[in-house]
C-alpha cells in the first residue's frame, strides 16, 4: 500500500499539514499496538508503516522524493545535470569563504522554497525528468542549509 | 541472547490476568521512586517510614552486607550510578565522584570496591530490587512487571543496561518510556491539558527537553533533545570547585572528602530557593573552611549551565518547527528545576509561566505508573514517542548515511538497499552509528557486523537490503540480507562496551543464587530459558530447511511459537511447560525429516557439519 493511501490521503504532492496530522492521529488510534492485546504483530507492522508514511509525507523534500519513487525513479541512479554541479561548486566556495552566514542561510532558504514551486510545476506538467533534477538539487540544498546552520551554531 | 526478548511485539502482556500488577519506576541519578496506578489515579508508594523518595545510593560493607538509599559510615558508597549506565571503559565521565573506583574488567566498566567489584548494572539492580520490595510490601502482592523511565536522550546501550538491571531484580520491563513523556502523561491527564507543551526535565545527571502535542488522550512527542551529561550534579561540581579554591594547599582529596564536599554543595544549592546569602563552616583535609556565597554570585556561577540547557531547548523547537508563541505551557520536571534562575529564564524565553503544579520529583514516576496500568489493563490514552538520535550506517569515506532520522515516531522500520563495490566481493561490513554528524568519527559507534556468503558477482549487481527496526522501547534491531541468495543476518544491537552476553549470564546466575529470588522464581527462569532456547534453535532450523515443511506445518509451528512466547512474556510457568511439550510434538516429524536429509547427504559423501554450517 502506498503511503498516501495508508494515511487515507489522495496521491498528490500538495498536502495540507493540518490534514496530514489529523489523518495520522486517526490511523494511530485505529492501529497502535498498545491498544491491541491480540494480533499484536500485525498491529505493529501497520503502525510502522503509518509512522514511515507520516515521517515521509510530512517533509516537503521527502514527499517529493516519494512522489518520484511512485514514478519508478531511483534517485541514486540518476546523473545530476552539469548546471547543478557548477552551482554546487559555487555554493561550496561561498561556504568556505563566507562574508555573511546569515544572508547565505536566507539565500538557501529562498532557493529551497523556489525549488519546491518548480517541482510542483514540473509534476503538474508530467515532466518527470526535470522534476527529478529539481529534487536532486533540493536534496543538496537541504544538506547545504544544514551545513550553514551547523557553522552558525558552532 | 536468551534473556533479552527484544523482538518488537513479543514483549507485551495480556490483560487477561486480573491479578497482574504493574508498577512504574523512575530510576533517577539522585533519587528513585516507585508508583502504582488504579483507574488512572497514580500514587507514589512510600517506604515504611513514609518516605516517597529512595536516594539512588548504595552503601557496600566489606562483610558483604549492603544498605540501599543511605550513605553509611564505614561503607563504600556508590551514588549517581546512572551516569555510568551503558558506558564503556573508554567513554565514562571522569569528573564523576565514582571515577576513582572505575576498573576495566574484560573490557567492561566495573567499580572496584576493594573487597568486591560491582558493575553499574548490578548496582542499579539493587535499587530496582529495593523499590520492588517496597511495592510488594505496600500492595501485598508479588510484583514482576514494571514500566521504567529513562532519559529521552539515553542511547541504545544505556537503554539496554537499564533493562538488564530491572531484569536482574526480577522485573519484566513492559516498556521503557522517556522521562519527559512520562511527565507529560501524568500532567496531561491530571490537568486536562490540550495543545503544545514543553517538558523541561533537569534531573540530577541528565537533561531532557521534549515538545508534546496533547490532544484528546493522544500524547504525541513532536521533538526531543537533551544531554546525558548535564544535570543538577553539574551545579554541585561548580560549587565543589569553589570549595577547593578555598584550600591553601593542593591536597589529594579522598573520595570520602569529596562526598562530604558534594553534600555541602547540595545543601547550599537547595538553601538558595529561599535565602539570599548562605554561609557554611566545615573541616576538610585538616583545614577549617568558612564559605560564604550571595545569591547573585550563585546565579552568575550557574548561568552558563542554564544557558546550555536553553540552547538545547532552542534547537529542539527549531527541529520540530515550533514557534515559542505556539507553546501553551512549560512543565518543569526534576528536583533541579527548583533552582529559581531556571524558572525566570524559561518564563522570559517562552513568555509564559512555567507549570509546577505536580511535584517535580514525583511526576515522572506517576506517569510511568499510568502507562503501566494502560499497558496491563488497557486505556484510551495513546502515547506516541520518537527516537531522539539519528541512526545510520558508515559508508565509503567514513561518512554517516542516516537510515532513521531523529524525531521519527516509534515503532519504525526502514529499509535501505546497498550494493557491492568490487567485482567478486563476497562479504560486506556494516558499522552502525548513532548521532547527527556527517562524519562517523563524530558519532557514537553502536555495533559492527559482517554479511558473508554474498555470491561473487560483478560490482554493483548484488542487492543487499539492510533493515533498521526500532521498537516501542527505543531499542534497535538491524538485519542485512543479500536478495539473490537470501543469506541473512540479524543483529540485536548490544552495547559493545557494556557487558558481554557471558557476563550477563553469569550475573543472572548470581541473581538466581541470591536468596531474594525464591524457588518458584528460579523454576520459572529455568523454564523460560529452556523454552527460549528451543525457539531459537527451531527458528534457525526452519530457516535452513524450509523445504522440509509444508505451508500448513510451518504455520502451525509458528502459531505455537507465538503462543509459547506469549506465556514466556507473561511469566506463566505452567503454560510454558504445557505449550513447550505441544511444540515438541508438533516438530517431531520435521526433525525426523531433517535427520533423514542429513543421513542421505552423508551417504553421498558430504560432511554433515559442513552442511549444517
Amino acid at each position: 500500500m502506498d503511503y498516501f493511501t495508508r494515511l487515507g490521503l489522495v496521491i498528490e504532492y500538495d498536502l495540507d499539514q493540518a490534514l496530514l496530522e489529523k489523518k495520522y492521529l486517526e490511523q494511530q488510534k485505529k492501529f497502535h499496538p498498545d491498544q491491541y492485546l491480540e494480533n499484536k504483530l500485525e498491529a505493529i507492522k501497520v503502525t510502522m508503516e503509518i509512522n514511515a508514511a507520516y515521517k515521509t509525507l510530512k517533509s516537503d523534500l521527502k514527499r517529493a522524493e516519494y512522489i518520484l519513487s511512485l514514478h519508478d525513479i531511483n534517485l541514486e541512479k540518476v546523473q545530476a545535470s552539469h548546471e547543478f554541479l557548477i552551482e554546487a561548486m559555487e555554493d561550496r566556495q561561498k561556504l568556505e569563504a563566507p562574508q555573511d552566514l546569515n544572508s547565505l542561510l536566507h539565500e538557501a532558504n529562498d532557493q529551497i522554497d523556489a525549488g519546491i514551486i518548480k517541482f510542483k510545476q514540473f509534476i503538474a506538467q508530467r515532466d518527470i525528468v526535470n522534476a527529478t533534477q529539481e529534487v536532486i538539487r533540493l536534496r543538496y540544498k537541504k544538506k547545504f542549509l544544514e551545513e550553514i546552520e551547523f557553522k552558525l551554531n558552532s | 541472547m536468551l534473556f533479552d526478548i527484544q523482538e518488537p511485539g513479543h514483549h507485551k502482556l495480556s490483560s487477561s490476568q486480573e491479578e497482574s500488577v504493574a508498577i512504574g519506576i523512575d530510576l533517577g541519578t539522585t533519587n528513585s521512586l516507585v508508583a502504582y496506578s488504579v483507574n488512572q489515579q497514580p500514587k507514589i508508594i512510600a517506604d515504611k517510614n513514609g518516605n516517597n523518595i529512595l536516594p539512588s545510593i548504595i552503601s557496600y560493607f566489606s562483610d558483604g552486607t549492603k544498605v540501599i538509599g543511605n550513605a553509611e559510615k564505614d561503607a563504600i558508597v556508590l551514588s549517581s550510578i546512572k551516569r555510568f549506565m551503558g558506558k564503556g571503559i573508554d567513554n565514562f565521565d571522569h569528573s564523576s565522584l565514582l571515577a576513582g573506583y572505575v576498573k576495566n574488567s574484560q573490557d567492561s566498566l566495573v567499580f572496584d570496591l576493594g573487597f568486591k567489584t560491582v558493575s553499574p548494572i548490578e548496582a542499579s539492580a539493587e535499587i530496582f530490587k529495593s523499590l520492588k520490595q517496597r511495592a510488594e510490601q505496600q500492595l501485598q502482592k508479588p510484583i514482576t512487571q514494571a514500566v521504567v523511565t529513562v532519559p529521552a536522550y539515553f542511547d541504545d546501550g544505556a537503554r539496554a543496561a537499564t533493562k538488564h538491571a530491572a531484569h536482574l531484580a526480577g522485573l519484566h520491563v513492559l516498556r521503557l518510556i522517556n522521562e519527559p513523556t512520562a511527565a507529560a502523561l501524568a500532567y496531561g491527564l491530571d490537568k486536562q491539558a490540550e495543545g503544545k507543551y514543553v517538558i523541561y526535565d533537569l534531573g540530577g545527571g541528565t537533561f531532557d527537553v521534549s515538545v508534546l502535542n496533547m490532544q484528546k488522550g493522544v500524547f504525541q512527542v513532536l521533538a526531543t533533545g537533551g544531554d546525558v551529561n548535564l544535570g543538577g550534579d553539574d551545579i554541585d561540581y561548580l560549587l565543589v570547585d569553589l570549595f577547593k579554591k578555598k584550600l591553601t594547599k593542593n591536597y589529594q582529596l579522598t573520595i570520602q572528602d569529596l562526598s562530604l564536599l558534594h553534600g555541602y554543595a547540595r545543601k547550599i544549592k537547595e538553601s538558595f530557593s529561599n535565602k539570599t546569602e548562605v554561609e557554611v563552616n566545615f573541616n576538610i583535609a585538616s583545614e577549617a573552611i568558612n564559605f560564604k556565597l550571595s545569591y547573585q554570585e550563585f546565579e552568575s556561577l550557574i548561568l552558563p549551565t542554564i544557558k546550555r540547557t536553553l540552547t538545547i531547548v532552542r534547537n529542539v523547537m527549531h527541529d520540530g518547527k515550533i514557534k515559542t508563541n505556539q507553546i501553551k505551557g512549560v512543565v518543569l520536571v526534576g528536583g533541579s528545576t527548583r533552582v529559581k534562575l531556571i524558572k525566570t529564564q524559561l518564563d522570559e524565553f517562552f513568555q509564559t509561566n512555567c507549570l509546577v503544579d505536580i511535584n517535580p520529583d514525583e511526576v515522572v514516576a506517576l506517569g510511568a505508573a499510568i502507562q503501566a496500568e494502560s499497558l496491563t489493563k488497557g486505556s484510551d490514552n495513546l502515547l506516541i514517542d520518537v527516537t531522539p538520535l539519528s541512526l545510520g550506517l558508515e559508508i565509503m569515506g567514513g561518512l554517516n548515511e542516516k537510515v532513521i532520522d531523529r524525531n521519527t515516531p516509534l515503532p519504525i522500520s526502514v529499509t535501505k538497499e546497498f550494493t557491492t563495490y568490487q567485482d567478486g566481493q563476497t562479504a560486506m561490513w556494516f558499522h552502525i552509528v548513532q548521532g547527527e554528524r556527517d562524519l562517523v568519527k563524530d558519532c557514537r559507534s553502536l555495533a559492527r557486523f559482517e554479511l558473508r556468503n554474498i555470491p561473487a558477482m560483478k560490482a554493483g549487481i548484488a542487492r543487499i537490503i539492510v533493515n533498521f527496526t526500532i521498537d516501542a522501547d527505543g531499542m534497535l534491531t538491524v538485519s542485512a540480507e543479500e536478495m539473490t541468495t537470501a543469506s541473512k543476518q540479524i543483529i540485536d544491537i548490544k552495547p559493545s562496551y557494556g557487558l558481554s552476553p557471558d557476563q550477563i549470564e553469569t550475573m543472572l546466575i548470581d541473581a538466581m543464587n541470591n536468596v531474594d529470588i525464591d524457588v518458584t522464581q528460579r523454576l520459572l527462569i529455568e523454564s523460560k530459558v529452556n523454552a527460549m532456547g528451543i525457539i531459537n534453535i527451531l527458528d534457525k532450523a526452519t530457516k535452513e530447511d524450509p523445504e522440509l515443511l509444508s505451508n500448513a506445518e510451518f504455520k502451525n509451528i509458528e502459531n505455537q511459537i507465538q503462543l509459547l512466547q506469549q506465556y514466556i512474556d507473561q511469566n506463566n510457568r505452567d503454560q510454558i511447560e504445557k505449550h513447550l511439550q505441544q511444540l515438541e510434538n508438533l516438530i517431531k516429524d520435521f526433525s525426523d525429516r531433517k535427520m533423514n536429509k542429513y543421513i542421505k547427504l552423508a551417504l553421498r559423501g558430504k560432511n554433515i557439519t559442513e552442511i549444517d554450517n
